[in-house]
């Protein structure tokens, strides 16, 4: 998809909010299928029913990136059986999962991403303020982005396997 | 998190007891316990967030 000069984004219009139900959601693209298909057909509904919170980022009345967070303890489901195995106790650590992180391909380096990620480390926090909360996880859709994570601090639970995750007071400190 | 239990059990453990069952325990719990400073590229993305928010 081409990045255009009528693509361009004004960050400081950019608005990330909880998702609208009534806001468009089939024109997204990311390039990314799996993030694709949970925008256009799994988004709304779990939004609704209070299984994800999903954000999305707002510019010129369309949508052009998106996220969720949900409680969880680790994502084991996404690594391999024998890795899962490894977890132990991690599985009762209190965490919040950063899921679908995606950003439209028209709109794509413009820093929306880095938006959308800042966004999700403050709510993060704002929910460590209420309840214990030990990090923050997410699984890198790949190796690429996996490094993006990396840069920024995430650190690998398993070698090899792209679930990550950032300490809270890590997260606090960048805040500072 | 099926139960709040185990969470509770390892709390009350967690200060004395510090063996580590798998290799992601030690790595998880290591990092939780003797978190690392931010970087500056965590910073400099959420100094570039604290503007945006006040834009």
């Amino acid at each position: 998809m081409e990045n255009t000069s009528e693509n361009r984004v004004d960050l400081s219009k950019v608005e990330i909010r909880p998702l609208d139900p009534d806001l468009g959601r089939a024109a997204f693209s990311c390039g990314h299928q799996r993030i694709d298909n949970f925008c256009k057909n799994n988004a709304k509904k779990q939004h609704s029913q209070n299984k994800v919170r999903v954000y999305d980022a707002i510019f010129d009345g369309g949508l052009i990136g998106y996220y969720y967070l949900v409680a969880a303890s680790n994502p084991p489901e996404e690594v391999s059986e024998v890795a899962n195995e490894k977890f132990g106790r991690v599985k009762q650590a209190p965490c919040v999962y950063l899921g679908m992180v995606g950003v439209d391909e028209k709109f794509k380096g413009q820093s929306v991403g880095k938006l959308l990620m800042s966004h999700a480390m403050k709510t993060t926090l704002q929910v460590a303020d209420l309840i214990g909360l030990y990090a923050l996880t997410l699984h890198a859709v790949d190796a690429e982005v996996a490094k993006f994570y990396e840069k920024l601090g995430f650190e690998y639970f398993i070698d090899g396997d792209l679930a990550m995750f950032i300490p809270l007071a890590t997260i606090r400190d960048s805040f500072s | 998190m099926l139960t709040s239990m185990k969470h509770d059990e390892w709390s009350l453990k967690e200060d004395k007891d510090r063996d580590y069952a798998t290799e992601v325990e030690k790595t998880f719990f290591g990092a939780i316990d003797n978190p690392k400073p931010a970087n500056e590229e965590l910073k400099e993305l959420n100094r570039a967030y604290g503007k945006y928010l006040r834009k």
